[in-house]
């Protein structure tokens, strides 16, 4: 699984998740793409889950890109246990994910097998995504 | 490349509100600028510039109220969400002089290395080029069919238009085709085992600082304990004796 390899600090705060993607919100790489429509906390487990929904489907045919990284250390208390005490322990790594941010991308394929591989991935996802192919601008 | 002609309108107001409040009436801002002149603000139809921009024109006769203007698309912006067109840049030409643009450079061809295993990838997506305005290609053609695995196609091989060349290096690479990677996976932890945490920058100089403080607090007390040992030694010493005296 993703996951930093050195930190400034082991505790982060919250943050707020305001607005669109302003960047990460192109296609780079690929030439399709799988654009979040929400924002959300994707974890480090959710971002391997839709690795590994994509290579079973891609074999090795075409070629594919992880776009978002799991920086934030999210932090949760242990159940069953009173309030207070200080800010609770890191839990897991996750990425900020805004409307617009680019998740994956994939290269080499047909735009069906893309749609398809992006629909298995996009079940995978704690929000609504929509596929995007790369366009011809100016 | 033909030129079309495009309606614009000059506008007075300008700011995100009135651009905003255009683009839900079905206009969208633009601006013309360029050969030392002011530059002005104009609205053109969002329909019409979406299918000039899709049909690749860059040399556009832009129809003002009084007047028609040759124009060149320098850039457009589109909303990243909806991919809808935001914004265009014009810029004023004169058509004969020497122009830089940059053309998207589009593969053609199924590679014979892709029926070997290999994988086609295009790591240059857009050439810039330098040419009059009339000679503006909508885009370069790049035949991959001969490609075997292993082989590239560079900037110097790719053939261009009449009076059309290339700013980039030469041995830059167009595409190529390669065997795939072996995808490198990280070991998944068993369930139940902890993470292993990543380093912590600032727990270094923290822990850095309690060693030395130790250490300082280690020398002082070091330093301390031998007068402190010799002083109860002295001072025990004149009892001792005196107590010597004493039992004496």
């Amino acid at each position: 699984m993703l996951m930093p390899k050195r930190i400034k600090y082991r505790k982060w705060q919250r943050g707020i998740r305001r607005g669109n993607a302003h960047r990460g919100n192109t296609i780079a790489f690929g030439d399709y793409a799988l654009m979040s429509l929400e924002d959300v906390w994707l974890s480090a487990q959710q971002i391997e889950a839709g690795r590994v929904a994509a290579s079973h489907a891609i074999g090795k045919e075409g070629r594919f890109w992880i776009r978002v990284f799991p920086h934030k250390p999210i932090t949760g208390k242990p159940a069953e246990v009173r309030m207070g005490g200080g800010k609770g322990e890191p839990k897991f790594y996750a990425a900020e994910i805004k409307p617009g941010t680019v998740l994956f991308e994939i290269s080499g394929v047909t735009e069906n097998v893309a749609r398809q591989i992006f629909n298995n991935i996009a079940h995978k996802m704690p929000v609504k995504t929509k596929m995007v192919k790369r366009f011809h601008t100016v | 490349m033909e030129s079309m002609t495009l309606k614009a309108e000059l506008r007075d107001k300008k700011g995100s509100k009135h651009c905003r409040r255009m683009r839900k009436q079905g206009a969208i801002p633009a601006v013309l600028y360029g050969h030392k002149e002011n530059p002005v603000m104009l609205s053109v139809g969002l329909k019409e510039a979406t299918k000039l921009i899709s049909q690749r024109h860059r040399l556009v006769k832009l129809a003002l109220a009084d007047k028609t203007e040759q124009v060149f698309v320098k850039d457009v912006k589109y909303d990243s969400l909806t991919e809808s067109l935001v914004h265009i840049d014009f810029t004023r030409v004169a058509m004969d002089e020497m122009m830089t643009l940059s053309v998207e450079i589009v593969l053609k061809g199924h590679p014979k290395g892709i029926i070997e295993g290999g994988v086609l990838e295009q790591n240059l997506r857009n050439l810039n080029i330098k040419c009059l305005p009339t000679e503006i290609p909508a885009k370069i053609e790049v035949d991959v069919a001969p490609l075997g695995i292993g082989d590239l196609v560079r900037v110097k091989d790719v053939k261009l238009p009449k009076g059309v060349t290339a700013t980039v290096d030469g041995e830059v690479v167009v595409a190529g085709v390669h065997m795939p990677k072996e995808e490198v996976v990280a070991p998944t932890p068993a369930e139940g085992v902890a993470l292993a945490e990543p380093e912590v920058l600032t727990a270094k100089k923290e822990a850095a600082e309690g060693e030395e403080k130790e250490k300082g607090k280690g020398a002082e007390k070091a330093a301390a304990k031998p007068e402190a040992e010799k002083k109860p030694a002295a001072a025990a010493q004149p009892p001792k004796a005196g107590g010597k005296e004493e039992k004496k």
